[in-house]
């Protein structure tokens, strides 16, 4: 039965296309975590709850989301936490030198944006491979953050500046419709633009894409300098969550930021994957985040279980590609 | 000669004269960087990295990479380090047996998930560093291993000496990288290893067990972590879960990459990787001296890989048109 | 050695195939394998090399049952595969190349560089290659790679040798010395699987040839016995007509839509110059390394180029990138298809709206899908592709297909320019036909059309003017009246 199920839609692709995905596995694994969270404790029945835990990582998520579009592209940028931190180090050197806020904030965007820049000119043009391209610049702006504030803590922002996270419309925390509007924006010009579909057809075949006229080299550095300037926004928003700024924030921020994208099915080798997918792969990090702090494990040990969530979900992934693609 | 050789000749006087640079410079400025005491600091600093850099090359070369070795290393050193709190009378050799079957175990399952389900290593190896570093935290139970947990004889490995004096933490070392050395130059597997990471559909077509090539190389970088757990004990006499190994992958690969191995694959020599090793630990020792503050040290790193890369690649640029025109 | 196979069949998953190959080699033969692509001849030797294994069937080595599970075992009975591209370790010696998968002792073992270094010395030069062995891969020639392949299997002491279309991507000089080649061997009582497409080759080198259709094998014959029409014949199973070119009123006229006078390009090209008129197709015929692949890449703007100049309608231009190039009008089916041509695991319809997006898009870029599917049925229906939706993947469908695909993309940005680079490659004889009259009908419609080929048959049959190159230059300039196989060979191979 399994067979002829398997033989009907080989014949109908684009049945194949729409059943076979990995972002069933994301909302299946959400219905799951939703279920085993409210076993585990009342609080995850409330709508409520569920957004303020989401708060904190409204700032991973948003930059999940453009590294979705890296990685669909071909490409792949480690130095999104690093540069998290520097945008945060320059943001609060820049506020404590007296620039103002306004100031300070366009300065640190801009900032993730250069870094983002620096990213794709030596990706795009100089056809460094990314993934050990962005190893080093993670340890260059991890690194000159640290050489800019050493080990201090840089606050002494204004009061309404910190906690922006605890704003609210109704019940939705301001920085979770930030997300979801976000995500809804990107999620719609990747999926029913030309812009989105070129990112496919670059990472399908990036040669074939120069020659069919799309601008490989432009796309990919523009990728990466939002990619910082995602980081940027999220280095302030950060600051403002912690009222204060420092060189090691987000450490390890890489992982979870890698595991969103990967939960959510997007194909570490390019070509597939979306916003979707990704989105729901946030609020299943957001849920078993929370509920793996309300059942007092460890934050050291939780590491243990994203390390073997992120396993599991690219052997998952490539499984359902491989298998969509008979 | 070919191009690739003078290439990889090039690099490694590249970054032989940026040593010697370095030195001559630190010393004019302060004349106690030539003495015993500094190169001792060097060399004790640099066994831990070179080890794992070992490592870590035979991935590289054959198309993959291992950013779990600073957990594999934090657990073996936390594992070894609760048998010697158990049994202080354990001896140094069945010390290094112990971390090195350990991290061999886990260097295993990394090339078990990459090799059987198709997955980049890069993910992979991101996934058990949280995973290896979380398990750290489970048996260690969030505690330091203390210097008075440590037994003496293992302490004194790191200082004085097995022969002459030479510490035997650096003879153990040196012989790893002859070993590592031997095996890439001269053996069928060490050749094949190449083979694999030059052109791996040729090499399957060839014969050559990819699987086992690729299995091989990650068990190797995971035991060599391990071996590094116990030289981690050893020389700074304490494990602590949240702090060992945190980070190290990166300087490790920064010298492997500075020393020449590429990571499209295929290509990287002992003597590259222990010039980039050597390089990043003097820059260390002469930070100080050079009057540059420590917190700058993540930065210059950082901005020696990535001016690696792209000389690299302008280098690459300038002789493939080379060698386009030399071909008419 | 004799090589003797019994009713081999082969099904991919209920699709069959191969059927019922009874084949026959014998030692110190040359044994030529034609039919289009799809007929099963690659199927078939990959079954030999150990690639594949048969669903049913046998094979005998001197009359003895073998089974070849793997290619290690393949290898080990005697028989190696030289593949098409050849496949190098090009980070390493070529002594390494020819002796890597074979080397004495288990893994652990030292290398013993003295022995393989001199092996390979004395292979090389039995074949008449005077290469040092110590030297890396890298840089070497596509012909020198495969004489290199070559001798990898001569150490293996391999006494079947199967080619796979080996001349494809020499140049005549090289095609020379590998025939040389051959027929050292064969005297050595080695016997060889030589797959080609072209018929020339065929009755240079093969004793027998055997042709295979539709996964059958069909006939085998000494091929002196057989002529090339009959070989054609069985191949497709029909006759071809023969095609005649077909002028037209743009023909006349003086203005030139595109006019290139003296590029050149490092060592690739030099002085090239030429005009091309509104509805002319322009043949670029020559040997493959000719160089005019790197004339077409720099005309459209993939590749640049040092001197010279190009005018498009009167104007100097220049195409910095596809981008450029496509936007004034220019088009480019590459060659490799694979590589350049389609993105493979991407659906049809995706396929062909990739280049142009005016059409299918409103003012923000958003992508109205009914006229994807709509243009898509358009193309469809007008070349006869053959697919069940197009929403299907691209690499799903045959060659033809897919260059039927690959044509209906390109149509859409409506180009004035249209290069076609070796565009019925891969492409089965049927398919071929339909291909020419789609050419013709563009060249009516008054497109400009470069079309590169090394199939001398294809470019006479369709050129109005033809421009022979050779190792980068041209040699001649032809009226299609004045053309002929001959004189065109004669420029093009020195």
């Amino acid at each position: 039965m399994f067979n002829r199920f398997a033989t009907y839609l080989n014949e109908n692709p684009s049945l194949r296309y729409w059943i076979i995905r990995p972002e069933w596995v994301a909302v299946t694994l959400l219905i799951i975590s939703i279920i085993a969270s409210i076993q585990l404790s009342p609080f995850f029945a409330d709508m409520a709850f569920i957004m303020d835990s989401a708060t904190p990582y409204v700032e991973y998520g948003l930059i999940a989301i453009i590294l979705t579009l890296i990685i669909i592209s071909g490409e792949i940028d480690l130095s999104i936490a690093s540069m998290i931190a520097l945008t945060a180090v320059i943001f609060g050197t820049v506020y404590n030198a007296g620039f103002g806020m306004t100031l300070s904030i366009l300065i640190a965007v801009i900032a993730g944006s250069l870094c983002g820049f620096f990213n794709g000119i030596l990706v795009a043009k100089l056809k460094i491979p990314s993934i050990i391209l962005t190893i080093g610049t993670l340890t260059l702006y991890r690194g000159i953050a640290q050489s800019l504030a050493s080990d201090f803590s840089l606050g002494g922002y204004p009061s309404w500046f910190v906690g922006i996270d605890y704003r609210y419309v109704g019940i939705v925390p301001i920085p979770v419709i930030i997300f979801t509007v976000f995500a809804l924006v990107v999620g719609f010009i990747l999926s029913s633009t030309i812009y989105g579909k070129q990112l496919y057809l670059i990472g399908t075949n990036p040669i074939t894409a120069k020659y069919s006229g799309i601008k490989v080299d432009r796309i990919k550095l523009m990728l990466f300098t939002l990619s910082g300037l995602v980081s940027g926004v999220a280095g302030v928003l950060t600051t403002s969550r912690l009222a204060v700024a420092r060189f090691n924030i987000a450490t390890g921020a890489e992982l979870e930021i890698v595991l969103m994208v990967m939960l959510g099915g997007t194909y570490i080798f390019g070509g597939r994957g979306n916003i979707f997918g990704t989105f729901v792969a946030f609020w299943i990090v957001v849920i078993l985040r929370a509920g793996l702090n309300v059942a007092r494990i460890k934050i050291e040990s939780q590491l243990t279980i994203l390390g073997a969530m992120l396993i599991i979900a690219i052997i998952l992934t490539n499984y359902i590609y491989a298998k969509s693609q008979k | 000669m070919s191009i690739f050789d003078r290439f990889l000749r090039i690099r490694e006087l590249g970054i032989f004269s940026i040593i010697l640079v370095l030195v001559i410079t630190a010393s004019i400025i302060d004349p106690r960087f030539l003495t015993i005491d500094s190169w001792r600091a060097v060399f004790l600093a640099i066994p831990l990295i070179l080890v794992m850099a070992m490592g870590q090359m035979m991935v590289i070369i054959c198309r993959h990479v291992d950013i779990s070795i600073g957990s594999t290393l934090a657990f073996a050193a936390i594992v070894i380090g609760l048998v010697f709190i158990h049994y202080p009378g354990i001896s140094l050799w069945l010390a290094l047996i112990i971390t090195a079957f350990v991290g061999l175990i886990m260097g295993l399952i990394n090339g078990f998930i990459v090799t059987r389900f198709n997955v980049h290593s890069i993910i992979v190896t991101l996934g058990t560093l949280s995973l290896y570093r979380g398990l750290v935290f489970i048996i260690s139970g969030g505690r330091q291993i203390d210097r008075n947990d440590i037994p003496e004889h293992i302490v004194s490995f790191s200082q004085t000496s097995f022969v002459f004096s030479i510490p035997g933490i650096l003879i153990f070392s040196a012989i790893i990288v002859i070993i590592t050395h031997l095996l890439m130059r001269h053996s069928v597997l060490g050749r094949e290893i190449y083979a694999t990471g030059s052109n791996p559909i040729a090499a399957h077509l060839k014969g050559i067990n990819v699987t086992k090539v690729t299995l091989f190389c990650f068990g190797v970088c995971g035991m060599l972590a391990g071996i590094a757990g116990l030289f981690y004990a050893s020389r700074f006499g304490y494990v602590n879960p949240g702090v060992t190994g945190m980070g190290i992958e990166f300087v490790v690969i920064a010298g492997v990459i500075i020393g020449g191995t590429s990571i499209t694959g295929g290509s990287g020599s002992v003597l590259g990787t222990f010039l980039g090793i050597l390089l990043l630990g003097i820059i260390n020792v002469a930070l100080p001296v050079l009057n540059i503050p420590g917190e700058f040290q993540k930065a210059i790193y950082g901005l020696i890989i990535v001016v690696a890369l792209t000389l690299d690649q302008l280098i690459i640029y300038r002789v493939k048109k080379l060698s386009i025109s030399a071909n008419v | 050695m004799n090589l003797n196979t019994k009713n081999i069949g082969k099904s991919f998953t209920g699709v069959n195939v191969l059927r019922k190959v009874d084949f026959e080699l014998k030692p110190g033969e040359v044994h030529a394998l034609v039919g289009e692509n799809g007929a099963g001849k690659s199927t078939f030797v990959k079954i030999l090399s150990g690639v594949y294994t048969p669903t049913e069937g046998d094979i005998f080595l001197d009359n003895e049952k073998i089974q070849i599970s793997t290619p290690i075992v393949a290898q080990k009975n005697g028989i190696s595969l030289i593949h098409q591209e050849p496949q190098s370790f090009s980070h390493l010696s070529v002594a390494e190349n020819i002796f890597m998968g074979h080397m004495d002792g288990n893994n652990f073992s030292q290398v013993k560089w003295e022995n393989i270094n001199k092996s390979s010395e004395k292979i090389l030069s039995s074949i008449g290659l005077e290469i040092d062995p110590k030297i890396i891969m890298e840089g070497l020639s596509i012909a020198d790679q495969q004489m290199i392949e070559i001798a990898g299997a001569l150490s293996k002491n391999s006494k079947i040798l199967i080619m796979d279309e080996p001349t494809s991507p020499l140049t005549p000089n090289e095609v020379g010395k590998l025939f040389e080649i051959v027929n050292q061997l064969k005297s050595k009582g080695m016997a060889i699987i030589f797959i080609s497409h072209r018929l020339e080759e065929i009755r240079a080198i093969a004793d027998r040839v055997t042709i295979f259709r539709d996964g059958d094998l069909i006939i085998t014959k000494k091929i002196k016995d057989i002529a090339n029409e009959e070989i054609i014949k069985y191949m497709i199973g029909r006759s071809i007509e023969k095609v005649e070119v077909k002028e037209n009123d743009y023909l006349t006229k003086e203005e030139f839509v595109l006019s290139v006078k003296n590029i050149s390009y490092s060592n690739k090209f030099k002085n090239i110059s030429f005009n091309l008129r509104r509805g002319e197709i322009l043949g670029f015929a020559g040997l493959v390394g000719a160089g005019r692949t790197e004339v077409a890449k720099s005309i459209f703007g993939a590749e640049s180029f040092d001197e010279g100049e190009i005018y498009f309608n009167g104007n100097l231009i220049i195409n910095n990138s596809p981008h450029d190039a496509i936007k004034k009008g220019f088009a480019y089916v590459p060659e490799d298809r694979k590589q350049m041509g389609i993105f493979g695991s991407v659906a049809v319809e995706d396929n062909i709206t990739s280049a142009v997006h005016k059409d299918i898009t409103n003012n923000f870029g958003l992508i109205k899908k009914y006229l994807v599917s709509s243009k898509t049925s358009n193309y469809v229906k007008k070349f006869n592709i053959n697919l069940t939706s197009g929403r299907q993947l691209i690499e799903e469908l045959s060659g033809g297909n897919q260059q039927k695909c690959i044509i209906s993309k390109w149509l859409m940005s409506n180009p004035t320019v249209l290069i076609l680079d070796e565009p019925t490659r891969g492409v089965d004889v049927g398919v071929k036909s339909e291909m020419y009259e789609i050419i013709n009908q563009l060249a009516q419609m008054g497109t400009a059309i470069i079309l590169i080929s090394s199939e001398l048959p294809e470019i006479l049959s369709l050129s109005h003017r033809i421009i022979v190159m050779r190792e980068g230059q041209i040699t001649k300039e032809l009226n299609h009246k004045d053309a002929s196989q001959e004189n065109i060979m004669k420029f093009a191979i020195s």
